[in-house]
């Protein structure tokens, strides 16, 4: 009975779907999940029986990316991995995300399953995911007015662990509120870490006078002796340090703007590490990756960089402001999954761009008054005044001030911000 | 003539950071750069000796729980007098968010706990009771107290631009305060103080205290303005000081736009 109920809602469900494209009210991503969710919440749980070798990737940044390379290892080594895609990873876009790659009976033919899981949600839906691996890729201050501190999401997200204790744990040795979960469970762990300079500009949340402690690891994944490179891509060698043998990865190249995204190939590493990939099968995956949307993908003239959180913005300032002749497009929105407070751009760096040679800056979103504020104060007066700036809410209008310019543009949009760039650009979301 | 100094105090800036509160700071700096005064900024932190008599303005930001209750037992033990003679000695004082339920007798935490606050001001900040669902989470608009938008108007040589009598910005907070003092504003959207009464921020002698983060001052160029001309006056004892009214197009726009989408 349950199978012919699946069957009546999925073809509900895709015939909705056509319909919306159709009407070009694009992709309801999260539609079939809110719907289920309210109604028929027994297709969570017929779902998630279905599950197997299920990998679940939280933290404040870097979720997607890491998940996108993972699966790239995971499909290098010939599995067929499922993850989330659109990167709507709350539990009503789990629904429809399952719904959607499941055949008409609700079934899932595949070997992995990765699932991108906000911090609150975690310890809600950790025990119906069953993972067998989980990554906590860091904990920057992201979306403050949606969970409240950063001490909180960090007892969520243990909270969860704690469900799982069989779970392999991919941790990150560089962020002291990711390390010290360690010190609160009990999984079997790896840690990843990073040596370059860059570790110092990161700014990770630590406070005075609580120094967590360095952690003895038995297995730990090094990146060392990075490079960026022209397209602002990454080399970089990793060791692997699994117990008592030790093995090098040399060469890697990671196609994703900023040397942090590092971070993300090493947890994906890590994780594929702990689920017994081998490194051919690695260093494919790595080479093959392909930016996901918003992190670094170009698109005509424009080439974009998802902003979330002062942390996340600082390291996009850091990596633009050496491009010679500098043409910007700031999107600020203030939509819920922007963060409704856009207080978080005054913890944004910003001052670095006066190192930058800057020809232009657009301010756009509906936020775009404060972005132009938030710049008047952060370049000197001589510097802000001699940029030629347009102030224009529009996004697609914007974008109409940039293409005739005939420049490359780098565009820093938040959430929504990128959502209606693209859209406006004509490119719809998959 | 001789370009003016003023010194700021910036109170905890290592463990109070939340919001952009530190936008506030930024702003009172580039606005006295185009004041022509020339603003010294200095950080005290936990362990930091304060005196009294070398300061003209503070400010304190908001934090999580953890970082405002290590800071409460340091200020008693090494600011607290300081404070207290500059803030008698009409020294102005800025408090923001978390920042403004500290300065207060009590103030709440997250478990709802409640703790001995600064002291600074008197204010008391409670858990909410059964008439409160929520957090108070959103854009905060208020209208500025008569006495200090009157007093405005006598801040600069000469007023071309007209002063909003709004204030605004953004809050997010559990506790309830009460005031004991003036308000700073009547709230006109959002909630301010609490879910209540209807009004936002408080208000004695040169002391401000507000829930308005987002930033503050950034956004409200009239209000910076008057804590730079509050703060000259007292030190300078020229009642008669004025400043020039800066082109504050793009605040004054960023301002009007929240009104605009918000009110």
């Amino acid at each position: 009975m349950i199978t012919l109920r699946v069957v009546i809602l999925q073809i509900f469900f895709r015939t909705l779907n056509v319909f919306l494209r159709l009407t070009g009210r694009g992709a309801g991503t999260a539609l079939p999940g809110l719907i289920c969710e309210r109604y028929f919440p027994w297709v969570y749980e017929y779902l998630m029986s279905n599950l197997k070798n299920t990998i679940a990737i939280t933290g404040t940044n870097g979720k997607t990316t890491t998940q996108t390379i993972l699966k790239n290892i995971l499909e290098a080594k010939g599995y067929k991995v499922l993850n989330n895609k659109a990167g709507s990873n709350m539990k009503r876009g789990i629904i429809s995300e399952l719904l959607k790659q499941s055949d008409l009976k609700g079934k899932l033919d595949f070997d992995y399953m990765i699932f991108e899981v906000e911090e609150a949600t975690f310890p809600k839906i950790i025990k119906d995911i069953k993972p067998q691996a989980i990554i906590v890729t860091n904990l920057f201050r992201d979306q403050l007015d949606a969970y409240g501190e950063i001490d909180k999401t960090q007892s969520y997200i243990i909270e969860g662990i704690k469900q799982m204790p069989d779970a392999k744990l991919i941790l990150n040795h560089d962020d002291p509120k990711v390390r010290e979960i360690k010190t609160k469970v009990t999984n079997v762990s790896s840690f990843i870490n990073l040596h370059d300079e860059i570790t110092k500009e990161i700014k990770f949340e630590i406070y005075e006078n609580e120094q967590t402690e360095t952690i003895d690891t038995e297995k730990l994944f090094t990146a060392k002796d990075c490079r960026v490179d022209e397209g602002f891509g990454n080399n970089f060698n990793v060791e692997l340090k699994e117990g008592r043998s030790k093995l090098l990865l040399n060469g890697l190249n990671l196609n994703v703007p900023g040397k942090f995204q590092i971070y993300n190939a090493l947890s994906a590493i890590a994780a594929a590490r702990a689920l017994g990939v081998d490194v051919n099968s690695i260093r494919k995956g790595i080479t093959n990756f392909k930016p996901a949307f918003g992190r670094g993908e170009e698109i005509e003239n424009f080439k974009v960089l998802l902003v979330k959180n002062p942390a996340g913005a600082t390291l996009n300032v850091d990596l633009i402001k050496n491009v010679r002749k500098l043409n910007l497009m700031l999107i600020l929105n203030d939509n819920i999954a922007d963060g409704k407070d856009v207080s978080w751009i005054w913890d944004c760096d910003f001052e670095k761009l006066n190192e930058a040679d800057i020809e232009h800056i657009i301010f756009s979103g509906k936020r775009a008054n404060d972005i132009q504020l938030r710049i008047k104060y952060a370049l000197s007066t001589r510097k802000f005044n001699n940029i030629k700036t347009d102030l224009e809410p529009n996004i697609a209008q914007a974008i109409n001030i940039a293409r005739k310019t005939n420049k490359k543009f780098f565009v820093l949009p938040t959430y929504t911000g990128m959502l209606e760039f693209r859209k406006s650009l004509g490119k719809k979301l998959e | 003539m001789e370009q003016k100094t003023l010194t700021l105090t910036h109170l905890y800036p290592k463990n109070l950071n939340l919001y952009g509160d530190t936008g506030n700071v930024i702003c009172l700096q580039r606005r006295c750069e185009w004041h022509n005064i020339n603003l010294k900024i200095q950080n005290s932190n936990i362990d930091d000796n304060l005196s009294a008599g070398e300061t003209d303005i503070y400010f304190i930001g908001g934090g999580q729980d953890s970082d405002q209750i290590r800071i409460v037992a340091d200020f008693h033990d090494l600011k607290y007098e300081a404070v207290k003679k500059d803030i008698d000695d009409n020294v102005v004082f800025l408090g923001v968010c978390g920042g403004y339920q500290l300065m207060g007798n009590n103030f709440l935490m997250g478990n709802g706990e409640t703790t001995r606050g600064l002291g600074i001001i008197d204010i008391d900040t409670k858990a909410p009771g059964t008439e409160v669902k929520q957090r108070c989470i959103g854009n905060l608009i208020a209208e500025l107290n008569t006495a200090d938008f009157e007093k405005l108007q006598t801040i600069y040589e000469k007023v071309n631009k007209e002063i909003p009598k709004t204030i605004l910005g953004f809050e997010n907070h559990s506790g309830q305060t009460y005031i004991k003092n003036p308000a700073l504003g009547k709230t006109l959207k959002g909630f301010g103080n609490n879910a209540i009464e209807g009004h936002e921020g408080s208000r004695h002698k040169n002391i401000f205290g507000t829930y308005m983060h987002g930033s503050f001052l950034p956004k409200n160029p009239h209000i910076a303005d008057y804590l730079i001309w509050l703060a000259l006056v007292r030190k300078y004892k020229d009642p008669s000081l004025k400043l020039r009214q800066l082109d504050d197009e793009i605040e004054y726009n960023a301002h009007r736009n929240v009104l605009k989408l918000y009110s």
